[in-house]
């Protein structure tokens, strides 16, 4: 009987993601980004220089700091309450991530179970869900959440779950496919044949392989619900002043568009800024953990 | 002799990729005359479609070509810019290529197809010439009701269609030399019987030149005049394909010929033994890359190996003189495994007595399959009351076509599938009345693709282990050295268990997937074209293996396969199934000496050729 030699690793086994992910331009732009949000929003209380509710008719309108007339005692200028318009920016990268990522998980939570379960089980209860994912995809989400929160009433609470109920469609609709086709192949066949249970399959035959496939779905739907929170936001719906979020600070804004554009320009970049990294996170995800996967 | 239709020499091929430059090939030359066909043989990475790709400059993106010369029916091609190859490309050379199932586009008719290429090369053409040579060529090619073909889709043909459709595609202009590259591997036997002898049959009639890319010995000893076997970038070895066939010369082409098992050999032989694997090709190579695989190399063999002559007009490329490497080259056979002669199956009187281990009754399998929307739903029958038996220790090898219904059977057997009517019993156990646990325990699967049926995401250790862990066998901290133990039994060290299946070549994989399939101590296993996606050489392992764990733990097989050598080598028992129905069944060697049913005769002639 033979003893083949090793062979030299070819592809990167799966634990040498992070050394893929580290060598990966996208993935490494978007992650310093998104954690500078991290840090600045989250230890805002301890890092902000002034806060963010204090009000003054004494600073109102305030330019940045490089406009002129700015000082760098309020770097980013104050707003028409003449609060310190950075420590406002701060506490509402705070508020934007909480939404975004509360709400992209009950909506990864709901999707991926429908899509799962649509995926292993196919048939009827496939098509069952299949014909639910249509009717969401049908559903203009922004105008059904405008309507739930203007009935519901406002508050964090009630946007992230509005936003989780309606942003579950394509958490269900990728990972529906992912273990379609997983799910035909021979491992997974060869669990079953090793008497596997349902659940056991699901859990260490199908969950390692769609980790990816929810996490480039999660990044995407994060930005998206950042974008839909501040929508909601700046229409009025959502969460409600004095608040800092980034939406409220944009509409504020625009009824000094005239007098000082920074202050809807500042926000309205942050927003940019956030989205965009938690995008190329996402693709970069797509990239680094589906390598050649043959699927 | 005229001048030949294509001459290359030197024709170098590098790849970029991750890890550095990939010399794919590495030196190659050769001609074709008119008429003739030239085969490239050789495994997977040997370079023999890189090879068929480059003379018309068709590489991928990452590759670069160098050649020293290459004439096209005496003109230099070999610096040609891309307009004017262009215009070679599917005119004065024609491709055919392997998947006839992609290699034709889903949305044109085969008529838009087919008089394309003509009219971009030839534009003048008036569009009903095009059209009337495409008939012409489409009845040539045997495709019946060749004005009615113009009009369909390619989803309307089957495989064996398609791969005419696109033959008669490549001859639309009338070109010097076809390129087919394994136009013939993604076909069923009596369908490939059939390509082959319209592929003669034109290439008298048009005074073709073919070159021939494949893997299968048995095709090149039937279809072509001359062949070059390849290793590794070069062509080792080459000449008129009796003489290599016959009496090869390379060490290389003398194991891969004791590898591949046949028709005509005994049956139950030890097949050939070719250890390792091909090397990587990375840096430059040096030497004759054979070496770490050859039992005759000795230390002169580090440098670049000469060009010898053998008897017959064969040349190879090797240190050692045609009677050194007769006279050195030791008994090809591995040696079997000590113990396993003694244990090799109960005496056929003993078995055929016993009560058979594995009892399937007028099992049905049959399929609903949906229409569109408002569609009404058709059914399908794939397995119609299939009845087999196979006593314990015995192989029953299952033969059939693509979508003959042998793998529905086997799932059957397996306990995945629920048969319509019939009943599978094992053991004296009904498959239907044992719980998941118990089904696991009595039979176990080994599948054809050994990508697919290793989850990516778990070590080897994990994955050989999982069997223990679902069915509680051995105590929890004696389960990962069970699974090791088996996996070294089944010829991988034991270092590998905390490898990830991407790490490990085909081979290797197919080993971990029967170590899987046995750890668990089954008596029965369906073995569902275990080396249907494997080279020549690693296959023979496998099947050296299989034969070998059989007569040590004394297993049963249920071993499916679509390839007649290998259920011959390996079998002592029959089945045939054709349509969902099984034909024939019977004593392995008195099907292959004396088939009873039509099917069977045609089976076993096309296979024989």
């Amino acid at each position: 009987m033979s003893t083949a030699p090793v062979i030299v690793a070819q592809d990167a086994p799966p634990d040498g993601v992070w050394r893929r992910a580290l060598r990966h331009k996208g993935f490494v732009v978007g992650a310093i980004v998104l954690l500078v949000f991290i840090v600045l929003g989250f230890g805002a209380p301890w890092l902000a220089p002034h806060d963010p509710y204090a009000q003054s008719l004494m600073r109102r309108l305030r330019p940045p700091a490089w406009a002129p007339n700015g000082s760098w005692t309020y770097p980013l200028g104050t707003d028409s309450f003449g609060r310190d318009y950075l420590s406002r920016l701060m506490h509402g990268a705070r508020l934007a991530l909480i939404v975004a990522f509360s709400a992209a998980l009950l909506a990864g939570a709901i999707g991926t179970i429908l899509g799962v379960v649509a995926g292993y089980m196919r048939g009827r209860v496939d098509r069952a869900i299949s014909l639910l994912i249509s009717t969401r995809l049908a559903l203009p989400s922004l105008l059904v959440a405008l309507a739930v929160l203007q009935v519901a009433g406002s508050g964090i609470l009630v946007v992230v779950l509005v936003l989780g109920l309606t942003l579950w469609d394509r958490f269900a609709v990728v990972l529906r496919t992912a273990v379609l086709q997983i799910g035909r192949l021979d491992y997974v066949l060869a669990a079953r044949a090793s008497g596997a249970s349902h659940a056991r399959i699901m859990a260490r035959e199908l969950a390692p392989n769609i980790l990816g496939h929810f996490l480039v779905v999660f990044s995407y739907e994060a930005g998206q619900a950042v974008l839909a929170a501040t929508a909601l936001s700046f229409l009025g719906l959502g969460i409600q002043p004095p608040e800092p979020t980034w939406g409220l600070m944009m509409a504020e804004g625009r009824n000094w568009l005239m007098v000082n554009p920074w202050l809807i320009a500042i926000a309205g970049f942050a927003l940019m800024l956030l989205v965009l990294a938690m995008n190329l996170v996402g693709d970069a995800l797509r990239d680094v953990l589906t390598p050649g996967e043959r699927l | 002799m005229s001048a030949p239709v294509l001459a290359v020499e030197d024709l170098r091929v590098e790849l970029a990729t991750a890890v550095g430059g990939l010399k794919a090939v590495r030196g190659v030359s050769f001609a074709i005359a008119r008429g003739e066909t030239f085969a490239l043989v050789g495994e997977s990475g040997s370079g023999k479609s890189m090879t068929a790709l480059a003379l018309l400059d068709l590489l991928p993106r990452n590759a670069r070509r160098s050649v020293g010369t290459l004439r096209l029916d005496g003109v230099e091609i070999g610096a040609l810019p891309e307009p004017a190859l262009r215009r070679l490309r599917g005119n004065a050379a024609a491709m055919v290529f392997q998947e006839p199932m992609t290699a034709l586009n889903p949305v044109l008719t085969i008529g838009e197809q087919m008089t394309e290429g003509l009219l971009t090369h030839m534009p003048e053409t008036p569009t009903v010439v095009a059209a009337r040579r495409a008939v012409d060529l489409l009845a040539r090619c045997g495709v019946g009701e060749p004005e009615r073909r113009l009009l369909q889709f390619p989803h309307e043909l089957s495989g064996g269609l398609r791969q005419r459709v696109m033959i008669a595609t490549a001859l639309m202009t009338g070109p010097r030399l076809l390129i087919a590259d394994e136009p013939t591997t993604a076909l069923d036997v009596t369908v490939q019987a059939q390509i082959l002898d319209l592929l003669r049959e034109l290439q008298r009639d048009l005074d073709l030149a073919i070159l021939f890319i494949t893997h299968d010995l048995a095709l090149v000893r039937r279809f072509a005049a001359r062949v070059g076997v390849m290793y590794a970038g070069r062509i080792v070895e080459s000449g008129p394909t009796a003489a290599v066939v016959e009496a090869p010369s390379h060490p290389y082409t003398r194991r891969l010929l004791a590898c591949a098992p046949s028709l005509a050999a005994p049956r139950g032989h030890r097949l050939g033994f070719l250890s390792g694997l091909p090397p990587r090709l990375l840096c430059t190579p040096v030497g004759c890359q054979f070496r770490a695989r050859c039992d005759v190399a000795g230390d002169a063999c580090a440098t670049d190996p000469p060009l010898r002559e053998s008897a017959g007009g064969v040349a190879y490329e090797c240190i050692h003189p045609p009677s050194e490497i007769a006279v050195r080259g030791p008994d090809m056979r591995s040696p079997p495994p000590t113990g396993a002669e003694a244990r090799a199956g109960a005496p056929d009187a003993e078995a055929a007595s016993a009560a058979p281990l594995l009892r399937a009754h007028g099992i049905t399998v049959t399929y609903r399959l949906r229409g569109g929307f408002l569609a009404r739903a058709t059914t399908l029958t794939a397995v119609r009351d299939a009845s087999l038996e196979i006593p314990p220790g015995r192989v029953l090898g299952l033969v059939g076509e693509s979508g003959s219904g042998k793998s529905t059977l086997a799932r059957v057997v397996l306990g995945l599938e629920t048969p319509q009517a019939g009943q599978v019993t094992i053991g004296g156990m009904a498959l239907g009345t044992l719980d998941r646990r118990a089904r696991a325990r009595a039979v176990q699967p080994v599948f054809q693709d050994p990508y697919t049926s290793l989850n990516p995401r778990r070590t080897i250790g994990e994955i050989v282990r999982a069997p223990l862990d679902i069915l509680g066998l051995h105590a929890r901290d004696e389960r990962a050295e069970v699974a090791a133990a088996m996996l070294e039994r089944c010829g991988l060290p034991r270092h590998m268990l905390g490898a990830y299946p991407v790490q490990l070549s085909g081979g290797q994989r197919q080993r971990v997937a029967i170590a899987r399939a046995l750890v668990s101590g089954p008596r029965l296993v369906v073995c569902d074209e275990p080396t249907s996606a494997l080279d020549v050489s690693i296959q023979s392992q496998i099947l050296n293996l299989l034969q070998d764990l059989q007569a040590s733990l004394g297993l049963t097989y249920l071993f499916i396969s679509h390839n007649l050598a290998v259920v011959r080598h390996l079998a002592h028992r029959v089945a045939v199934m054709h349509r969902g129905v099984l034909v024939e069944t019977g004593d392995a060697e008195q099907i292959f000496a004396d088939p009873q049913h039509a099917y069977t005769r045609q089976l076993i002639a096309a296979a024989r050729g």
